[in-house]
């Protein structure tokens, strides 16, 4: 069984480099014999053995040797460290080995992931969800909570098994948290529909994700929280622009002189310095770069930082708006993003690329998805974001980086889609820092520049010099100015008492 | 892996003989059909781990003569009578 897997390129640690150096492995455009991949598996498994069984036979040669070394003093010393050499010799080959097969077997659940993900997306319709609705009042409550929570459990079980035979973190997780939420969203609302901003929409026509957390929200009334939202531009010395009465588009001298960018990586440097401003000011925060390039045409690059705050906070950047989010529904941030864009003075043929990381990419893809944005976005780079369930139509490129070891990718529980426009980089490189390393900015960065330092995709290779291109950071005679706007939620109480206002109302 | 447990050679000589069955086992798990940079990374690899297999095998070559100089030290002290277990 053979399909192609274009469009996806994995960077792994090569095996027999315990320096932790990543380098290539990609399977872009390649087609894969999971067959295959099952008989290396198999062989593997008898090498292994083999050197067990080895390693077994010279531990009872070293004991025979030990017990009696004092009958042969003058060449017992040589001889047990001779077996001792051998030992260390062998051990190597076993822990070899050992990491052979492990990769070999995360590499075939990755295949098989991509297989199952793109099976499930052409099964879709009709889908099993609105069944379970109709069964569970008929079967009795009691008897699909029992039935459940064993298929829970179960799915707990094979998290961890497949964790233990190497299945990457967030190729494991994707699975079973589409599978979990697959399990509880008719737990949660057995209607098998559920209210979003565009209407009614039945479970059929959602990922498992949306429908989970749209339907929490639904019950929680989270889904009126918003809706009170006040964007402003930050001059360079911190004062508040607004626009002239009866123009909406902020002056130019709201703007600041930079530096050109230059590429994504100094992008996700912006991306940093905007999160850290956030964070010292506790309000929203989204930066437009404006390059205008030897031509006289500008191009604008809008960076989005990841979630800033915890929950119901004054910047919308925080984990309410990360559920309204996945849910599809009406969210502060997507409502402040837009506005950004309204009031920064683009030009209708400007093209803009969004550059999000985390809850910054999800904004961007679902700007770039939006067909009443009302700016050209003329590409999308998303860094650790969980993205597979926004339809970005096909004219937008759009390059994901999605870290194995991150979860964060993987909320979604859908791999990216495999189209012509749309370039993932999976990577494994080593976290920047212990502590939520994997999901930081810096790894990213990190395996981005060693990714297109090493040439490990023409694709992404492609894609990153046609956003370069498009964007005017390849021009050397581009000069470039930054737009600053800032952002709150105004009225959280009023949101609050409607939230409460709202809980569970809408179904009865 | 049968072998007399009265000698050290005989532990040394099974050890290589299922150094030769990892040898087998991985000339058997190599990319075949796979291909592209993954399967390539992959092979290389494969090719390394067989590299540390005949580097251990050196090393059991070697401890199979010391084991051997030793078990006829042990034999002109009179050593053990085989089948002594």
């Amino acid at each position: 069984m053979g399909w192609p897997a274009a469009g996806v390129v994995v960077m792994r640690p090569r095996p027999d480099d315990s320096g932790g150096t990543p380098t290539l492995v990609t399977y872009s455009g390649v087609v894969v014999d999971l067959g295959r991949l099952a008989e290396i598996g198999s062989a593997l498994d008898a090498a292994l053995g083999a050197a067990r069984s080895a390693a077994r036979a010279l531990w009872l040669a070293r004991l025979l040797v030990g017990g009696t070394a004092g009958l042969a003093p003058l060449s017992a010393p040589r001889a047990l460290a001779a077996l001792d050499d051998a030992r260390h010799a062998l051990a190597g080959v076993e822990d070899r080995l050992e990491g052979l097969r492990q990769r070999v077997a995360a590499a075939c659940a990755v295949y098989e992931e991509a297989e199952s993900t793109a099976a499930a997306i052409m099964a879709r319709p009709p889908s099993p969800g609105p069944v379970f609705g109709m069964l569970l009042p008929a079967r009795g409550a009691a008897h699909w909570v029992a039935g459940g929570v064993l298929r829970g459990l179960l799915l707990g079980v094979e998290a961890v098994m497949d964790a233990r035979r190497g299945v990457p973190l967030q190729v494991n997780a994707q699975a079973h948290l589409r599978d979990g939420a697959r399990l509880l969203g008719p737990a949660v609302n057995p209607t098998g529909r559920v209210l979003l901003p565009r209407g009614w929409v039945p479970l059929g026509a959602t990922t498992p994700v949306e429908f989970l957390t749209s339907s929490v929200l639904d019950l929680t009334g989270l889904d009126h929280f918003g809706g009170s939202v006040d964007v402003w531009a930050a001059a360079a010395d911190g004062a508040r622009v607004e626009p002239p009465l009866g123009v909406h588009a902020v002056p130019l001298g709201a703007s600041a002189a930079i530096s050109p960018v230059r590429s994504v990586g100094e992008v996700l440097g912006r991306i940093r310095t905007t999160a850290a401003a956030a964070d010292r000011y506790r309000v929203g925060r989204i930066e437009l770069v404006a390059q205008r390039g030897a031509a006289g045409t500008t191009a604008w690059t809008m960076v989005l930082p990841g979630t800033r705050e915890q929950f119901m906070a004054a910047n919308p950047q925080d984990h309410l708006s990360n559920v309204q989010l996945m849910a599809d529904e009406r969210d502060d941030l997507l409502l402040a993003a837009r506005e950004v864009l309204a009031m920064a003075p683009i030009g209708p043929q400007d093209p803009v690329v969004l550059v999000g990381h985390s809850q910054g990419g999800i904004v961007a893809a679902e700007l770039a998805a939006d067909p009443e944005v009302g700016v050209h976005v003329a590409g999308v780079v998303s860094v650790g974001s969980p993205i597979g369930q926004v339809d970005i139509p096909d004219a937008v490129p759009v390059i994901s980086l999605e870290n194995l070891d991150d979860v964060v990718p993987a909320l979604d529980g859908l791999a990216n889609p495999v189209a012509p426009n749309r370039v993932t980089l999976q990577f494994d490189g080593a976290a920047h820092s212990a502590v939520l390393g994997a999901h930081d900015l810096r790894t990213y960065e990190a395996a981005y520049d060693r990714a297109l330092a090493q040439g490990v995709d023409a694709r992404l290779t492609g894609a990153d010099a046609d956003l370069r291109a498009l964007a005017h950071w390849d021009d050397p005679d581009a000069t470039a100015r930054v737009f600053t706007f800032e952002f709150a939620r105004t009225d959280r109480l009023g949101s609050l008492l409607e939230t409460i206002r709202h809980a569970g109302y809408d179904r009865r | 892996m049968f072998f007399d447990p009265s000698s050290g050679v005989g532990g040394v000589v099974a050890a290589e003989h299922e150094l030769d069955r990892v040898l087998e086992a991985l000339a058997v798990a190599g990319p075949g059909d796979w291909e592209g940079p993954a399967a390539r990374a992959y092979g290389t690899a494969r090719d390394g781990a067989a590299v540390s297999v005949h580097a251990a095998d050196a090393r059991l070559r070697w401890a199979r003569e010391c084991v051997r100089a030793f078990e006829q030290e042990r034999a002109t002290w009179g050593g053990l009578p085989r089948g002594w277990w």
